[in-house]
């Protein structure tokens, strides 16, 4: 036994794997439907964009927004990901507060133990999105093959947002109420109810370059719903604003955690 | 025997006020500037220690003394401002009143959580899952239930139960044994004499003299963040005791 700073335990994949489980628990032991919520919640998503875009202000009228249903799965679904893994991540010193007073558990690892369990949830939307291209016949190409590229990048993303916003939200918890507001504002300024190229063309290089969700999302939706591959060239910027975001959120984090702490 | 926790000249600066001075005091630290001295305060300052493997040290001192800050930064929760703390071996979870680590979950999931975090496998983990269960006298409906639906008085003894069977090298236990019944806490309380034979330390704190003049070899005396006293169990309760009845 050496005597050491007491200090904070290391990495540890067990803790890891624990505290996520107990994550995802949290969101469904209480549920009469459990697990099937996670199916359910983005299938009545989808529903409601549908029935409101597709069908009553007829956003599928466009011939590249047709099959309307799945075109706008394909953002939302990635969308809903990106919001509830950044949102529940952010929240993680929170959730997390007795566990984080009452041991000198890893920080990060309660963090990203909260990215992941959001993470699985929303990623079992995939299998609806699987779904809507059986329905819709959709033509399978071998342009699917680059789906985790614009999947990769919106994770990065996601995660470096978490980390910037989580000691922050503790030190100032209407950070939460701002995020809330800005998801809703990013949304409706990204490609997902309607298509990239409808937004007119003179404003299109900027709409990109401020918006790194419009490669994302286009990036996502173009091989499952166009059969073609990502628009190379504003998913490299959007992968160099998430790199960006993902260092500078660490960097934040590790910072601001010590000062967190204190005032949970 | 070896020392287990060193702090020499240990002290913890906390920032009070409305939040937004907080946040500001917070931001001027991070950018390098000295806490302004108006709006800060020592919750506990000047602490110097060693602690010896086997010792059963109890902390007295009125609301507000510091105990429970002094134990957040033996477990490693809040880095000292000023001074050291070191603590040799395998620190529990700091234990205090109520306080289950996921209250969501069932007991039987919390055993696993808090095994994972005193760093063991599940198979380890499994192996001693009885022997816990036992000790918090749960039967297996009560551990299938979430914490959130326990008395007080089933999460202390589950949390109890893990902590000690766990058998850290340093138990923290934050004004746990004190209360509660009387038939666990003399339960609880010999297992700390036990620990303590096993060369294991444990640090608890109290309002209870009794209990202390029981249990504790010996004690450390705070008063608003300073460290009056630290020795002999009877002969800083003497103190205290005398202190206590002059106050009154």
């Amino acid at each position: 036994m050496t005597a050491a700073t007491p200090g904070l335990r290391g990495w540890d994949r067990n803790v890891l794997w624990q505290l996520t489980q107990t994550g995802m628990r949290r969101r469904t032991s209480d549920r009469v439907l459990g697990v099937a919520w996670w199916l359910l919640d983005p299938l009545l998503l989808v529903g409601v964009y549908a029935l409101v875009f597709g069908g009553l202000l007829e956003f599928g009228r466009h011939a590249e927004q047709n099959a309307y249903p799945l075109f706008v799965a394909c953002a939302l679904i990635p969308w809903r990901w990106f919001a509830m893994a950044s949102t529940q991540g952010a929240s993680a010193f929170q959730q997390n507060h007795t566990l984080l007073l009452s041991t000198p558990v890893h920080r990060e690892t309660v963090l990203l133990s909260e990215w992941i369990s959001a993470s699985a949830q929303a990623l079992a939307g995939v299998a609806l999105l699987l779904g809507l291209m059986l329905v819709y016949e959709v033509p399978i190409t071998l342009n699917l093959l680059w789906l985790p590229i614009p999947l990769a990048v919106l994770a990065a993303l996601s995660l470096g947002v978490a980390y910037l916003l989580c000691p922050l939200g503790v030190m100032l918890p209407d950070v939460g109420n701002l995020y809330a507001a800005l998801l809703r504002l990013v949304w409706f300024l990204s490609p997902g109810l309607y298509a990239l190229s409808r937004v007119p063309e003179e404003w299109r290089g900027l709409y990109v370059a401020i918006n790194p969700f419009a490669g994302i999302l286009e990036g996502v939706r173009r091989p499952i719903h166009a059969g073609l591959p990502p628009d190379w060239e504003a998913l490299a910027w959007s992968a160099a604003f998430a790199a960006i975001v993902l260092a500078a959120g660490r960097f934040v984090f590790l910072r601001l955690t010590p000062a967190a702490i204190r005032m949970l | 025997m070896g020392i287990v926790i060193r702090c020499e000249d240990a002290g913890l600066c906390f920032t009070r006020g409305s939040r937004r001075h907080m946040v500001a005091a917070s931001l001027r630290r991070l950018a390098g500037f000295a806490p302004r001295a108006d709006g800060t305060f020592w919750a506990v300052r000047g602490i110097d220690l060693s602690i010896r493997a086997g010792a059963r040290v109890g902390i007295c001192g009125g609301n507000g003394a510091g105990k429970t800050t002094l134990l957040r930064m033996i477990c490693g929760i809040y880095e000292p401002d000023e001074g050291t703390v070191s603590v040799a071996g395998h620190t529990s979870a700091l234990l205090s009143l109520g306080a289950g680590i996921s209250a969501h979950l069932s007991g039987r999931d919390n055993v696993f959580v808090a095994g994972a975090l005193h760093g063991l496998s599940r198979g380890e983990i499994e192996a001693r899952y009885d022997e816990i269960a036992a000790f918090a006298e749960l039967d297996a409906a009560a551990l299938a239930t979430p914490v959130r639906y326990y008395s007080a008085g089933m999460r202390t003894r589950l949390g109890f139960a893990i902590a000690a069977t766990l058998t850290p090298d340093l138990l923290l236990l934050d004004e746990v044994l004190s209360t509660g019944d009387v038939a666990f806490r003399e339960k609880s309380a010999a297992r700390l004499h036990e620990l303590a034979a096993q060369a294991r330390c444990v640090v608890f704190t109290s309002h209870n003299l009794r209990f202390l003049r029981e249990h504790a070899d010996q004690v450390l005396w705070l008063d608003r963040g300073r460290q009056l006293a630290f020795g002999p169990a009877a002969d800083v309760l003497d103190d205290y005791a005398r202190f206590m009845k002059r106050a009154a």
